[in-house]
């Protein structure tokens, strides 16, 4: 840290994350909101995402197979405060050194995707905030990730719908696939049971959300899947985004002459997939 | 503890290549890259690119998975490896000078660095 006193106030996270860089800041970022989350920065630099709403490194990491339970618990009964669990599942030969770069790197990025699908209710920063549990790598520049955020972010609109509504949306697979498929998309169709939404599918193959939003949106243009996106009529929403978009102005009011009751966030977890 | 810089700058090392970086073969985000390497376009291209080609692929019947993609100009040579993994495979792309290298030596030798660039 370079500064001691209070960061200006900014338009938004992303901003705030920039000036946050301009100082080398070293803490944390807390926003609140549906989902919410945490964002880890060294030196300014992004090294982790806390948020409900994208699997952590520990479930690409686990969920994937790469490593096992028993193993990562074994790493993380030694790792201490000097020897984080990253540094410990690389030297006991779990996980290479670069491979764990590279998924902490793509974890970072769908974290922020995932914040990025709803307007925050707040953020603050927190000097001194519990550190994540795997980081490696120097960490990614903020101006790259909220650029990297943004294409994510209009590229879906333009190949398929709004994200907002589609990592909410449950996914069905109309038809058994009769012709050779990838066997990504294989993994994905032997998860798929009608009633995980997208998000739930990237918990459970540890996965991330973006890239699985991709598969699909490509498995639909094969005529593979479909999804059913939430709507009024499927009051069983995942529970983790308000029900409004982002961005848009708020849908008129119906002519009920009062208010129908709001969904509040919290209070809900998405279904991870036993 | 080793880093992705280091584990591209040891490909850059090799006879004639002159720039390397990683991509994620489903997303497109470029993981890390060194020397000159835009040639063959972002790292979104590059995986828009060899996505299609696979796909193609397995669409025409192809049962095994793609495994490079090379492309070749007048004074460069571009090669793709997938590098298969637990997970989302990654792209491992290569610029080469046309002038100082032998094609098929050069794919043996980054086939065999890309099953060590993630160690």
């Amino acid at each position: 840290m370079t500064d001691a006193g209070p960061p200006p106030p900014s338009r938004n996270v992303s901003g705030l994350l920039r000036r946050l860089r301009d100082r080398e800041f070293t803490g944390a970022v807390v926003v609140s909101g549906a989902p919410g989350g945490t964002i880890h920065l060294r030196a300014g630099r992004v090294t982790a995402i806390d948020t409900p709403g994208s699997p952590p490194v520990e479930s690409l990491l686990l969920k994937s197979g790469r490593i096992d339970e028993e193993a990562w618990s074994a790493a993380r009964a030694t790792a201490g405060p000097s020897d984080p669990v990253g540094v410990t599942l690389v030297e006991h030969g779990l996980v290479g050194a670069v491979e764990l770069e590279v998924v902490c790197a793509a974890a970072v990025h769908d974290a922020a995707f995932a914040l990025a699908l709803t307007a925050p209710g707040g953020w603050d920063v927190a000097e001194s905030a519990l550190p994540p549990q795997v980081t490696a790598g120097p960490g990614v520049e903020p101006q790259a990730l909220s650029q990297e955020t943004g294409r994510r972010l209009t590229l879906l609109p333009r190949l398929w719908g709004s994200a907002t509504e589609l990592v909410r949306g449950r996914v069905h697979a109309p038809a058994l696939a009769s012709d050779p498929l990838p066997p990504r998309y294989r993994e994905i169709l032997r998860f798929v049971n009608g009633r995980r939404t997208v998000r739930d599918l990237a918990f459970a193959l540890g996965r991330g959300v973006f890239p699985v939003l991709l598969d699909l949106s490509r498995m639909r243009a094969r005529h593979l899947v479909t999804v059913e996106l939430p709507t009024s009529t499927s009051p069983l929403g995942d529970g983790l985004g308000p029900r409004t978009d982002v961005g848009g102005a708020p849908p008129p009011p119906l002519p009920l002459g009062f208010p129908l009751p709001r969904r509040t966030p919290g209070g809900h977890l998405p279904d991870r997939g036993r | 503890m080793r880093t992705l810089d280091t584990s591209l700058s040891e490909i850059l090392s090799l006879p004639g290549v002159l720039g390397a970086a990683l991509v994620d073969a489903v997303t497109g985000l470029t993981y890390g890259a060194v020397g000159e390497w835009e040639g063959t376009g972002g790292g979104i291209e590059l995986s828009d690119l060899t996505g299609l080609l696979a796909e193609r692929l397995n669409q025409a019947g192809a049962t095994g998975e793609l495994e490079s993609v090379i492309i070749t100009s007048r004074r460069r040579h571009h090669v793709t490896q997938v590098v298969e993994r637990r997970g989302d495979a990654v792209l491992l792309t290569t610029v080469l000078d046309r002038e100082r290298t032998n094609l098929a030596l050069a794919m043996r030798q980054i086939a065999e660095r890309a099953g060590e660039v993630l160690a």
